[in-house]
């Protein structure tokens, strides 16, 4: 059995369909990768236990579809999301300029308290492909995702294993923190974490 | 973009100027005693091709099964054969055997295996009379290799075509299930559907030169029936049947629709070319067995999905439709599949595929609903664990206990996928197709009545991790309930699992009515659209249009006027009868009417 009270950190992975936020989330969570992902209906959510700092945190992952019709079933589980990752392929320029719209989608319906301070972090999935097929540079993103509120970028390649964790560390850190201000806000939700403030798991109370 | 053998050369010989795909409905059959030779020719460029596509007509075989009554095992589990279905199509009368794998087992099957390693050549040369040029362009391959699968061993897929093992479910599992203990039911059952056609006078639906399939008139006994399975290779016709596709088809407008599809130009092409390969990646009639050809099933599968999306703009292309299309194309021709198409998204699943997806929140809420009365246990779990405080607050303002009709927890995108994909995906193959053949027989309240069972099921997990723990069941957590409703359906590998909760007759909800079903619809469409009034201002996403559906939903007004949320218990004790507000529903008419 689980322990109660442990730091639950909720991420939800948007951006267009075909973009690899299924493959993604499989690639951090079970370390695979394969040809035969379905296209993803509703949502789907993988659990993954972390070490952030000698703190032990479970991050719930939500891969959720990208037809945009599916927004409108979004409002309920985008609320309480610690961390929110913007997905886009790179060798789809459609997927690239919608980041923003997803962004801004996001933080609607999550109701996020302070908008400005939200932490994003952007994946840039793909770059296994031949150069030649890259259409988004690296470049061009980064000076992006600076204007977009000098968010964090990463360039991935779920397919090869390529800056997931490195990027998956990001956005655990990030969603931490985001949790821990939340808690130091006196967020409503408290059926999570209420032990925050001490550095070691014991009870508070 | 070419073809592969799947189809056979004769039913393309005389396309017309429209490239239509060919007879479908015949690909799932294999006669046991020819199963190597079929799949030497499925599979390979062997000389025994042309031999053994002239043998799949053999007359034997509808002689076995006009002398229905007697038929033994052997013969059930030999000579199949398929009718055809479309008018379109009628003169290609022969049925071809085009499945990769036998529908119920075969002797052979050790046979099978030693032929894999010989695809890989010339996949698609039943076609040259049809596309010669794209024949020269083929090379024949030897055994070229491909990314992931080099070979197909042909004992790692189902009788559809299907990979067995699941993240779910291993091969081992499956095959001990399926050798043991669902192909003795599926023979069984068969020779019991043979003497049913048998006793009301019927010829079955596989009878040579039969001119109109019929099945005999619905009655408790033939409900029985469907929801025991219909035979693999009837399934076809009996959706069609059942789902009274007759009614709705237009004979030719289909092929019309193929035809306008050339020009159309939106949103959703580029949406549906992204699906086509991840709708049945696991299946061997959607996969590609050679660099660079396109198979025909997905070559179909786009066909129907523009055609669809041209014919019905409210809904275009949805995701999930893709995975509908293509467990139909299995069993049916295009035109047919596009039809039930039609059906599924209009009459069964109304306004789930809606640019809004209003239908989806609507069902839920149904869902919800039905959980509160006959599975209570999940529903206060599932309401524990979606809202805090500050939802409870705004309960308050509307004051009539109903928010989570309006706000579905979180938790209902999981069951959402159950309702949009029809369970595709959700459960096991054999236990969606079981499913499949009761939508169609007993209307969209069985998808209430599945969903329920599932749910009980589900609890029954609950139950018993929270004994093991030795603990309260408030130990359970969020992601627990999460996690068994995402994963628990997919291992009901065999479907009496579930069916079994169906038929258990102390479940009250096995008395659920299609007109429980509406009305129950019908209030929660109405919850939400006052909810949906109330924002109009404050949310871009929750205006006119979930009032547009909405209102749609309850365009019935003698139903309207019903003061239940829907599920009358049919043992008439009334006990678990639930009223809702009768004066807020004399408002929100009065308000309509307006």
């Amino acid at each position: 059995m689980a322990i109660k009270k442990k730091t639950l950190l909720k991420v939800i992975i948007l951006g267009d369909s075909g973009v690899g936020k299924t493959s993604l989330m499989q690639q951090f969570v079970n370390g695979k990768f394969s040809h035969q992902y379905k296209a993803t209906i509703g949502a789907d959510f993988l659990t993954k236990e972390l070490t952030i700092d000698d703190k032990t945190v479970t991050m719930q992952i939500w891969d959720t579809a990208g037809q945009e019709r599916f927004q409108s079933l979004g409002v309920a589980f985008y609320r309480g999301a610690d961390c929110c990752v913007l997905v886009y392929d790179v060798t789809n320029q459609k997927s690239f300029d919608n980041i923003s719209s997803w962004k801004d989608e996001f933080l609607i319906q999550a109701n996020v308290k302070d908008p400005e301070n939200f932490p994003f972090v952007i994946i840039g999935n793909k770059v296994d492909v031949d150069e030649s097929k890259k259409i988004v540079t690296q470049k061009k993103a980064q000076q992006y995702a600076v204007n977009l509120g000098n968010l964090p970028i990463f360039q991935t390649s779920a397919k090869e294993a390529i800056n997931i964790d490195q990027a998956f560390d990001v956005i655990a850190r990030n969603a931490l923190q985001q949790e821990e201000n939340e808690e130091f806000n006196g967020d409503f939700d408290d059926a999570i974490n209420i032990n925050l403030e001490s550095e070691n798991q014991g009870c508070a109370c | 973009m070419g073809h592969h053998s799947l189809q056979a050369k004769h039913s393309f010989s005389n396309s017309s100027t429209v490239s239509l795909p060919a007879e479908r409905l015949s690909h799932l059959v294999v006669p046991s005693t020819l199963t190597a030779n079929y799949n030497k020719s499925a599979v390979s460029k062997g000389e025994e091709e042309e031999e053994s596509f002239h043998f799949q007509q053999n007359e034997q075989s509808n002689q076995i099964y006009s002398d229905n009554a007697t038929a033994t095992v052997a013969a059930v589990t030999g000579h199949l054969t398929i009718p055809k279905s479309t008018s379109r199509q009628k003169s290609l009368s022969s049925s071809f055997n085009l499945s990769v794998i036998d529908l119920y087992g075969s002797p052979n099957s050790q046979e099978q295996d030693q032929e894999q390693g010989e695809e890989g050549e010339g996949l698609s040369d039943d076609y040259e009379e049809e596309e010669p040029q794209q024949q020269q362009d083929r090379k024949p391959s030897i055994a070229q290799p491909q990314q992931s699968e080099p070979q197909i061993n042909k004992s790692e897929y189902d009788r559809y075509g299907f990979r067995k093992q699941t993240r779910s479910v291993t091969q081992r599992q499956y095959d001990t299930w399926f050798q043991n203990k669902y192909q003795p039911h599926a023979i069984r059952r068969k020779r019991k559907w043979i003497q049913l056609f048998s006793k009301a006078g019927l010829a079955t639906p596989d009878t040579e030169g039969l001119k109109q399939v019929r099945f005999p008139v619905k009655s408790e006994k033939l409900k029985r029936f469907v929801r025991k399975g219909i035979p693999a290779e009837w399934r076809g016709e009996a959706w069609w049947w059942f789902a009274k596709g007759n009614d709705v088809l237009q004979e030719g407008l289909y092929d019309e629709l193929v035809v306008r599809s050339g020009n159309f130009k939106g949103k959703d092409l580029e949406v549906i070319e992204r699906d086509l390969n991840r709708t049945f990646p696991d299946n061997l009639h959607f996969k590609s067995q050679e660099q660079g050809v396109e198979p025909e099933m997905i070559q179909s599968l786009r066909r129907v999905l523009v055609a669809f999306a041209l014919y019905q703009p409210s809904i275009g292309y949805c995701q999930s439709l893709n995975f509908i299309v293509g467990l139909l194309l299995l069993f049916m021709s295009e035109e047919r599949a596009f039809w039930m198409l039609v059906i599924i998204t209009g009459r069964l699943l109304p306004g789930l595929h809606e640019m809004n997806l209003e239908g989806v929140n609507v069902s839920q809420g149904v869902l919800m609903l039905g959980l509160k009365e006959y599975v209570p246990s999940m529903f206060k779990k599932i309401m524990n664990i979606s809202f805090d405080q500050e939802s409870l607050k705004d309960d308050g303002e509307n004051g009539d206990g109903y928010e989570y009709l309006r706000r579905i927890p979180p938790v209902m995108l999981t069951t959402s996928s159950w309702f949009m994909s029809v369970f595709i995906g959700s459960l096991p193959v054999e236990t969606t197709l079981r499913v499949w053949d009761c939508l169609f027989y007993e209307d969209s309240v069985f998808m209430l009545k599945i969903s329920l069972s599932l749910f009980k099921l589900i609890e029954t997990q609950i139950t018993a991790s929270a004994s093991s723990a030795a603990s309260e069941e408030s130990d359970i957590d969020e992601m627990e309930i999460f996690s068994l409703i995402q994963n628990y359906p997919k291992t009901l590998i065999d479907p009496s699992t579930l069916f079994d909760v169906i038929f258990t007759s102390r479940n009250q909800f096995n008395g659920l009515s299609q007109d429980d079903l509406v009305r129950c619809r019908q209030f929660v469409a109405e919850k939400r659209q006052t909810a949906s009034k109330k924002n109009k201002n404050k949310s871009k996403s929750g205006g006119t249009d979930d009032l547009k559906v909405s209102r749609r939903l309850l365009a019935n007004e003698d139903l309207w006027s019903d003061e239940l949320y829907g599920f009358r218990s049919k043992s008439g004790a009334g006990s678990s009868i639930v009223r809702w507000n009768k004066d807020l529903s004399e408002r929100v008419k009065r308000r309509m009417k307006r």
